[in-house]
């Protein structure tokens, strides 16, 4: 399936292509020239696009077309072109379908129909499509494409000597489709047919002599006619040509441990091991990417499984713990991967995280302060002491932690922010006023210093003016109900209670259980009553 | 166009010859009815579904033929589920009344176990001729001692410190050598309720196993006075995976049980017996541990005998949907070979998600067939995938005797062909006609009897071996008159958290006499010639008295 559907783009761009360069008469059912030009735009921007291979963008822009212009087949086309690149073969059938109802009997696109089909495994139906579209395509040369489509659904099913028939048909057609040629021995070779298996992939090799897949399939018929020695030395080749693929190394192990070589045999399934980690960690690392934890503990435990030697794949599994909230689990792994890696600072930075959630704050502490020697430049090093030592109390110690990192980096930003927020805490409110204007200094843009200085103007009897303009620009910047709270506070010192009644109901709508709005809310109203 | 006449008539003299071959070779095929509900079987199980897709719901139980009462036929004892978070529906133990009934034992007995079950498997321990039964759970295990008077004593406590972890299967089994059975106890994931709860295309799915992580088995030494202790450090057993079925088998033919644990999404383990109850995994070793093509397979289901009667233990491992269930050629060596392809039984099993498998002789023609349950963990598959179906039929193979296998489900009768959410499966004679029949524990619904009729027709020949302690890894040959000499190596447990009856039956086809030899675990033999078919034949370890 995988072969054809990496082949289809090709010919779904055919299609595209020969609808699109039709002349452009009145009497073709797909001539947009009748719509406005901002149509007619989108149609050739969404074929750019799908030439230069964004297919998301053209999938977007051909569902607005198909939505708005259901009747013209370049839409449905173009939309399920798009779906069928991006692998979301229902989206394509969808289109496909559309299409072949406003044109009846074109085989091609009763091809990209069945192939649709076969992509969501409606393989009744996918047959279906690929025999009206051979019936309905005479001799043209594609009839090799849906021949080899009907090969590939009954090799699917397991009806093995049907799949040889049709890729023989496919071949006839088109003698030099090594692709037909490979299938057809993999089908032989399910069915034990051991001689003409080997034929067709030597054939294919002909074509393709990296043909990596059928120098692995006469590996495994050499096998299976007691020949290891040749099984060996191809499973090798196969491993050459494709290292990072764990079959190949997986078979060679298994042919040098049966011609007894203990030796190659073990160097081949450490290879297999780790390429086989490798993917299933790369695999994680996606989940990873879109803080899907589940997701990406499911694949780093095959890698880690898979290669218990593999570190990174401890250490990705270890963070996903911790990001899922498994604490203790995350703390047992990241002992593990200091135990094989033991100044790796960043691992001893996430253990000390794991052991703060777990309120073990003296060793958190401890691991801290090992990370802040090894490796001075994490800043969150110093952020997650000064937290470990606020969950204690100690509020005095969390603004020393600020101020070593601090000391370390005078321009880290976020730092002065954390500090003047433990500060006021402290009730150091002309330092803690420093700390913010500090950050502000340093990151204009960022919202939370600018509402922390204007809480801290406000709430100390400060210029309101300058406060009003900070938390302003904090809700332009994150319009969260605590900013607008800050703001709609600052509006009621000023007098301004229409602003502040509107500014503190858009908060109370968007939170109304947060205790903070409710209280400013119940004070603005209060004030405004006689 | 003139058609050549000689060739003609040599084309049909040998289509005629080779019908006729297939006839003599071929006795009549059997089928299968479900008789539960006229045999006295009201057993529903209960999976605790409500509705969240919780992953402990999906994996059913399995179920266990015994003869705890030693009257001759075989008893009955199905495992349920219920409330993993809560309470657990107990099992339930049928008696055979010997009429093709059963009785519902199971509060006069106290077997009644329920926690949230999984799986069970039956031994003789305590050497005191009675079988007792070790049952799985998703939370503590339970062993129960048979006192021989009908009744059982929960002694899980006083005996051992049970499993207390999710298991699935276990199996008794002398591991050492020291004449009295040990116990294997594997464990399936370490669930964590906070992973759960998994969705494909917007809809509530049961999760993959890989989303849990993976657990060490484990083995008990038996003390020999009653109590086990847990000794699975030192045994080697110190390799993760998420098990679900194992069978005992002397895959090496040095004397001693090895243990093949088949493992949901984890690789699959070979524990090799160096003799004195230690252990070496040796899956990649032998060319077991994954699929053909390098992949982890999820293996549900399991078992190990001589399929081609070459005098080596194969071995069979049923496998998830889109994976083909496993036949591994013992080739003598060493090494086991994926004959999956070549013996046609792969292809039949791609669109269904196995369990529980039997490799016997259901026809009594001398081969081993192959039987598997399927039935998918998706009760909404049908919405999200063209080809999967919630219930499924079952996949019945028959042994061509050339090393390939035809599978014949649907036309085995309709207790073969109707679709059920199958999970543990376990073969026996229970009405001692000479062929297997075959119970089926089914998910959130009613029990499957399937009754062989037509499997006797062919000869047949039954060994009970006593005592069962020692019938446990004795090797049995029998040879019938003018054929092959078959083998059968006896051990507990196997399929999925089930376990079958441990009397040996042996197909003999045509043939009117068998001579048999059997070899116990220790060293003795003991031997019969010219058994008549048709016929239960006791064959006694030397030190037991007649």
């Amino acid at each position: 399936m995988s072969v054809l559907a990496r082949a289809a783009p090709a010919w779904i761009l055919c299609v595209l292509c020969a609808l699109a360069v039709r002349p452009s008469g009145a009497a073709e059912p797909w001539d947009t020239s009748a719509y406005p030009p901002a149509t007619q735009r989108k149609f050739q921007q969404a074929e750019k696009l799908f030439r230069d291979g964004d297919h998301a963008a053209s999938l977007a822009l051909y569902q607005e077309l198909a939505q708005k212009h259901p009747e013209l087949p370049p839409a449905q086309i173009g939309l399920a072109a798009s779906a069928s690149r991006l692998g979301r073969y229902a989206e394509a059938a969808s289109g496909y379908e559309a299409a072949v109802r406003l044109l009846p009997d074109d085989p091609l696109l009763e091809g990209e129909l069945a192939d649709a089909y076969r992509g969501v495994k409606r393989y009744d139906d996918a047959e279906a499509w690929y025999l009206r579209a051979l019936a309905n395509s005479g001799d043209a040369p594609h009839r090799t494409r849906w021949h080899f489509g009907l090969g590939l659904i009954d090799s699917a099913a397991g009806r093995y000597p049907e799949a040889v028939g049709h890729y023989t048909d496919a071949l006839a057609i088109n003698p030099t489709l090594p692709i037909a040629r490979h299938n057809m021995g993999v089908a032989l070779l399910r069915m034990n047919r051991l001689e003409e298996a080997d034929a067709a992939f030597v054939d294919a090799l002909s074509a393709n002599p990296e043909n990596v897949r059928a120098v692995f399939s006469r590996g495994q018929i050499a096998a299976r006619n007691g020949d290891r020695g040749l099984a060996a030395e191809l499973y090798a080749r196969a491993a050459d040509l494709r290292p990072d693929e764990p079959t190949f190394h997986h078979a060679h192990a298994q042919m040098l441990l049966r011609l007894g070589d203990a030796g190659g045999a073990d160097a081949a399934l450490g290879r297999y091991r780790s390429t086989k980690a490798a993917q299933y960690r790369a695999e994680g690392r996606e989940f990873m990417a879109q803080e899907q934890w589940v997701d990406a503990l499911a694949h780093l435990n095959k890698a880690y499984e898979t290669d218990p030697t593999d570190i990174d794949s401890l250490t990705d599994r270890a963070y996903s713990l911790l990001r899922s909230g498994e604490s203790e689990l995350a703390r047992r792994e990241y002992e593990r991967v200091l135990a094989a890696r033991p100044g790796a600072a960043r691992a001893m930075f996430h253990l000390a995280v794991a052991l703060y959630h777990l309120q073990r704050h003296d060793e958190a502490e401890t691991r801290l302060l090992t990370v802040i020697a090894d490796a001075p430049d994490m800043p969150e090093s110093y952020r997650q002491l000064a937290w470990v030592r606020r969950a204690q109390g100690d509020l005095s110690g969390a603004e020393d932690a600020f101020t070593m990192g601090l000391a370390r980096n005078s321009k880290w930003a976020p730092g002065y922010w954390w500090r003047g927020s433990v500060r006021r805490q402290l009730g150091a409110e002309s330092d803690a006023e420093a700390d913010f204007r500090r950050a502000i200094q340093l990151t204009p843009d960022a919202p939370f210093p600018r509402e922390s200085l204007a809480r801290l103007l406000l709430e100390t009897g400060g210029d309101l003016a300058e406060a009003r303009k900070h938390a302003a620009s904090a809700v332009r910047k994150v319009p969260s109900p605590q900013h607008r709270v800050t703001l709609a506070l600052i509006y009621d010192a000023l007098g301004l209670s229409a602003d502040a009644g509107a500014e503190i109901e858009r908060a109370y709508s968007e939170a109304p259980s947060d205790e903070r709005v409710a209280a400013a809310r119940e004070r603005i109203a209060a004030r405004g009553r006689p | 166009m003139k058609i050549p006449s000689v060739p003609t008539r040599a084309v049909a003299t040998a289509c005629l010859l080779w019908t006729t071959l297939i006839a003599v070779r071929a006795p009549a095929w059997p089928t299968f009815t479900d008789v539960a509900a006229e045999a006295g079987i009201s057993f529903l199980h209960e999976n605790g579904a409500a509705g969240l897709r919780l992953f402990p719901e999906s994996v059913g139980s399995g179920c266990v033929f015994f003869d705890y009462d030693r009257d001759g036929w075989l008893d009955l004892y199905l495992v349920n589920g219920g409330d993993f978070k809560g309470e657990g529906a107990p099992n339930r133990l049928y008696r055979n009344l010997g009429d093709g009934t059963f009785e519902d034992v199971t509060l006069l007995s106290g077997a009644g176990d329920t926690g949230f079950g999984v799986g069970a498997c039956a031994g003789d321990y305590d050497g005191d001729g009675w079988e007792d039964l070790y049952v799985c759970n998703y939370a503590e295990d339970a062993l129960y001692r048979n006192l021989g008077d009908g009744t059982f004593e929960d002694v899980r406590h006083s005996a051992m410190r049970p499993e207390s972890r999710w298991s699935s299967s276990a199996a008794f089994l002398d591991a050492d050598g020291d004449g009295d059975l040990d116990l294997c106890v594997v464990t399936y994931a370490d669930y964590v309720e906070t992973r759960d709860g998994c969705e494909t295309r917007g809809m509530r799915v049961f999760c993959g196993p890989e989303t849990f992580d993976s657990q060490t088995d484990t083995l008990f030494r038996n003390n020999g006075d009653g109590t086990f202790t847990d000794v699975s450090a030192e045994a080697g057993f110190r390799f993760g995976g998420r098990g679900l079925a194992l069978v005992c088998a002397d895959y090496d033919d040095d004397g001693d049980s090895d243990i093949f644990i088949a493992n949901d999404m984890s690789q699959d383990f070979l524990y090799q017996n160096r003799g004195d109850g230690r252990f070496d995994e040796v899956a990649f070793l032998t060319g077991m541990a994954l699929s053909e093509d390098g992949t982890m397979g999820n293996g549900m289901g399991a078992d190990a005998a001589d399929v081609d009667n070459d005098g080596k233990l194969d071995i069979f491992i049923t496998n998830f949907q889109d994976q083909v269930n496993t036949l591994y050629h013992n080739d003598g060596d060493g090494f086991f070979t994926d004959v999956s392809y070549p013996s046609e039984t792969a292809v039949a099993s791609l669109p269904l998600l196995a369990w529980g498998c039997a490799l016997a002789d259901f026809d009594n023609d001398g081969f081993r067939d192959i039987f598997v349950a399927n039935g998918h963990i998706h009760d909404n598959i049908e919405e999200f995938d063209d080809i999967g179906t919630y219930a499924q039929r079952k996949l019945l193979y028959r042994n061509l005797g050339d090393g390939r296998f035809e599978e014949r489900g649907a036309e085995s009768g309709r207790g073969m062909a109707d679709a059920r959410v199958s999970r543990g499966a376990a073969i026996g004679d229970y009405d001692n006609d000479g062929d297997y029949d075959i119970v089926v524990n089914n998910v959130g619904g009613s029990a499957s009897l399937l009754r062989n009729d037509g499997g006797s027709a062919a000869g047949w020949l039954r060994v009970v071996l006593d005592p069962p302690t020692l019938a446990v890894g004795a090797r049995v040959w029998v040879t019938p008159a003018g054929g092959t000499t078959l083998l059968y190596e006896g051990h507990t447990g196997g399929s999925y958290a089930s376990h079958g009856d441990t009397r040996p039956l042996f197909g003999l086809g045509e043939a009117s006499t068998a001579a048999l030899r059997v070899e116990w675990p220790d060293g003795a033999a003991s031997a019969s010639e010219d058994a008549r078919a048709g016929a239960t034949v006791t064959l006694r370890h030397p030190t037991q008295a007649e």
